[in-house]
């Protein structure tokens, strides 16, 4: 039942859009003069990195921007051709929920830990003047129309008790509710799985077009713009750099920071294939449980001397189990790891330590990872107080100052705390704490998963380089597939605490054998809207 | 639930043997109570016989035994000034603390929450900056001097009130009054803290992009989910009531269970202190049921 699709009506429209931050340091401009507008039943995609002004300009529509801090200075926003900014809060609070509605990024912060789900999705129609009887009804007719089973159940059922899939699709559900002409989506899956993604677009992409609303779509995965956007508008710095069809932007980019981001690093990541160096880890018949949980099942693979072995699956697969393992932060059940051919588990005194320094990692948060309280120095000089054989103390500064500049940072950097650098500039610091002490495997745990795209590509960059300098073996874990195969020598697919499939990247990825790699690749979005609609038609008939 | 309960009574079991042997021997060192009871001309032979009719000539190792063993059988022993058993006398000064305390944290939780809400939703406001100055001067006010104070002014220069008793409703209104004022300032400081770190959590903003309404955000959305560490402090100002609010009763002569348990130190009346104790560790223990209870109500995820 689409309702009349009035071609070109502005739905939205932004016009000249200034929003000002103020901050500690001063005035901060977080969207300079921006316009666009959003047709009905029409997806718009704005890309762009962190404190690009994507999620702020989203914020501004509904109203949810902090002032203060925040503060529109200028420009208008209107819905329907009424200005949202000279309306009447009441009047203005009427049309939140009802015409314009909002995904969030992270379902489960966004979704009240006390309440059921049921009673939070019936709590819009109640807010906009249905009666409880029905408000429940129509919460219950919505769970099921976003694919939730068994809702009759899951109805009273608090958000903690689902999957993060299933959270997305309450969000989804609880959006729609009162049927919105506009429905704005703010990085909606970037904290799930690839192929719980897929399913995520293709349920926004039915909706819509069993609605005919207008889709305002936030997102820094080029995939997901591809995926689902007839227009893109590509935001840097809080200004509109780009904007115009998919095909065109993504065919043919005008702005050179488009071009950047569309550019693929794949040649220069694997610039030097690695030669075959001596076997530092192997890993045997691994078996790890967690109570009655069986968390790894008979994993085995080799780290060779100045190789990149990846290690790609969905939460729960299992990967970061195997990483801690090798880390030695947690005992296998059973099976074997050799370092240089000996047993890490008999390994003791001098041995151990040797291992210990041989094998270092960088974790995923490079917020809650470094400890807020030291200074950077303390925190590269420390691993040198526990391990005093390695350097003397004379000699910590200078080698402190050696690597800071060899991940790029400057040496003067050191006195300052974690909290006064960026999120890339803090995993730089991370992989200056993984080279104290002269490591041969990093252990990188989703280590670029929580960075933009452009600074993702500079430490990719990086762990390349030091890897053609020191011989450096990585063992890489990530959810994002792209990312692995243009990076990784060597792969592992991971399900369920099993290797489903190992073997060359370009072997995996090329033609890959087990049907579940198979699906992941399928549900990983490319950033190409024209192969990407063709892939999303074949995932469908198949 | 009911397994649970269990588990916390055999654990506050335990803890409530090793109180009283604690208050048994701790008791035991302020001195022999004949000394007290008798008159100061009592002769020695009359002294003498009071000590052994109870029992206090026995070596305290049989004294103990004797305790424990009466205690099994639920006799707590009798009040040697009162001449009945001192379980009664307790149990009788328990309701009149607990009503006292009951209406004083009815009170102060809903004026705390009122207040710390509307303070909570402008930090740095006129409101906030002004609730904030008076709940910690409340908070940090001493109840035996604001009692003193409160005597002074409204019964004995204004004549308003009652200055100790009960009897009327006017003779609630001091007693409650000082109770009220330390619970309600630290309660007013917790629910603001924990009201602006709910304010600014995700969901509230979801409940804003829904057209929810200001109050519905703050007192639907926000209020239930800072409840939780309100409750843990209102607990802890609640156990500091019902352990009988001491000085506060002193000073007004409320019939309570401190005023009781003071008397019992006193006098040195054994069985009545042991039997205040008692009733008070009891007394708790099922508040901290509550407690509990009330957390799983409030938050399904330690429902698990």
């Amino acid at each position: 039942m689409p309702p009349m699709l009035k071609q070109n009506a502005p739905v939205l429209e932004i016009e000249n859009l200034v929003i000002d931050f103020q901050t500690p340091t001063g005035l901060f401009q977080a969207v300079r003069d921006i316009s666009f507008r959003v047709d009905s039943n029409e997806s718009v995609a704005i890309i762009g990195e962190s404190g690009s002004g994507k999620s702020v300009t989203a914020n501004a529509v509904l109203g949810l921007l902090d002032c203060p801090p925040g503060r529109i200075k200028s420009g208008d926003i209107r819905f329907r051709g009424k200005s949202l900014l000279s309306m009447p809060l009441r009047e203005r609070r009427d049309l939140y929920g009802r015409g314009i509605a909002m995904v969030f990024q992270d379902p489960l912060t966004h979704l009240n830990p006390v309440y059921p789900v049921g009673w939070q999705i019936a709590e819009v129609c109640r807010i906009h003047g249905m009666p409880r009887r029905e408000a429940n009804e129509h919460a219950l007719e919505l769970m099921v129309r976003v694919g939730i089973v068994d809702p009759h159940k899951r109805f009273s059922a608090y958000p903690h008790q689902f999957s993060g899939g299933q959270r997305q699709r309450i969000m989804i559900a609880m959006a729609m509710a009162m049927q919105p002409d506009l429905l704005i989506a703010d990085e909606p899956t970037t904290a799930l799985d690839v192929t719980v993604q897929a399913r995520i677009l293709a349920l926004l992409r039915r909706l819509q077009s069993e609605t005919g609303m207008s889709l305002l779509m936030i997102t820094h995965d080029l995939g997901v713009a591809a995926d689902i956007a007839d227009r893109v508008l590509v935001m840097q710095k809080g200004v509109l750099v780009e904007h115009g069809p998919v095909e065109s932007v993504f065919r043919s980019p005008q702005h050179p920071y488009t071009r950047q981001l569309l550019t693929d690093r794949s040649e220069e990541y694997r610039s030097k294939k690695h030669e075959d160096g001596e076997m530092l880890l192997e890993i045997s018949n691994l078996d790890i449980h967690y109570g009655a949980h069986h968390a790894v099942k008979d994993v085995g693979f080799t780290v060779a001397r100045g190789e990149i072995v990846g290690i790609v699956g969905e939460s729960g697969s299992g990967k970061s189990t195997v990483a801690s393992t090798i880390l030695k932060l947690r005992e296998p059940s059973s099976g074997s790891i050799l370092y240089r051919g000996k047993n890490i588990q008999s390994l003791s005194g001098l041995d151990l330590r040797g291992y210990k320094r041989a094998v270092q990692a960088v974790f995923q948060d490079p917020y809650s990872s470094l400890n807020p309280r030291m200074n950077v120095f303390r925190i590269l000089s420390e691993a040198w107080t526990l391990h005093p054989d390695v350097l003397p103390r004379e000699k910590w500064r200078a080698r402190a100052e050696e690597l800071m500049e060899m991940v790029g940072l400057n040496a003067s950097d050191l006195e300052k705390f974690p909290g006064e650098f960026s999120g890339g500039q803090r995993q730089r610091i991370a992989i200056a704490r993984a080279l104290t002490l002269n490591p041969e495997v990093v252990v990188c745990d989703e280590a670029v998963s929580a960075l933009d795209m452009t600074i993702q590509a500079q430490i990719i960059t990086l762990l390349t380089r030091l890897r053609r300098e020191l011989g450096l073996a990585y063992v890489f874990i990530a959810h994002d597939l792209t990312l692995v195969e243009k990076f990784a020598d060597r792969v592992l697919v991971m399900k369920s605490g099993e290797i489903v499939e190992q073997g060359a990247t370009a072997d995996v990825f090329g033609a890959p054998k087990d049907d579940y790699t198979r699906r992941l690749i399928a549900a990983s979005p490319v950033a190409d809207p024209k192969l990407q609609a063709e892939r999303r038609r074949t995932l469908q008939l198949a | 639930m009911s397994g649970y309960i269990l588990r916390r009574g055999g654990q506050s079991l335990v803890a409530l043997m090793a109180l009283l042997v604690l208050v048994f021997f701790l008791s035991r060192l302020t001195g022999n109570p004949t000394d007290l009871y008798m008159p100061m001309d009592a002769s020695l032979d009359q002294r003498e016989a009071f000590a052994t009719k109870h029992g206090f000539n026995d070596p305290l190792y049989v004294q103990f035994g004797t305790y424990l063993v009466n205690i099994a059988k639920f006799d707590f022993g009798d009040s040697i000034f009162q001449g009945r058993p001192a379980m009664q006398a307790a149990l009788e000064a328990f309701p009149v603390t607990l009503r006292l305390a009951l209406i004083t944290m009815v009170l102060a939780l809903g004026l705390s929450v009122l207040i710390g809400s509307l303070a909570a939703y402008r930090p740095g406001g006129l409101f906030d900056r002004v609730a904030s100055l008076l709940t910690i001067s409340s908070a940090s006010t001493p109840d035996f001097w604001l009692a003193i104070v409160g005597i002074l002014i409204f019964s004995v220069t204004l004549g308003w009130l009652p200055t100790s008793g009960t009897g009327t409703f006017w003779h609630w209104l001091l007693p409650i009054g000082v109770l009220l004022v330390r619970p309600l300032g630290l309660l007013t400081q917790v629910v603001r803290m924990s009201m602006i770190s709910a304010l600014a959590a995700p969901y509230v903003k979801t409940a804003r992009a829904k057209g929810a309404p200001k109050r519905r955000v703050v007192f639907v959305h926000a209020l239930r989910n800072s409840m939780l560490s309100v409750i843990t402090v209102a607990g802890d100002q609640a156990a500091a009531l019902i352990n009988g609010a001491v000085v506060v009763e002193t000073v007004f002569g409320w019939p309570g269970i401190g005023n009781l348990m003071i008397a019992a130190i006193k006098q040195r009346d054994f069985a009545v202190l042991q039997a205040c104790i008692l009733v008070t560790a009891v007394a708790i223990f099922l508040m901290n049921i509550l407690i509990d209870f009330a957390y799983s109500r409030l938050d399904p995820r330690i429902r698990g």
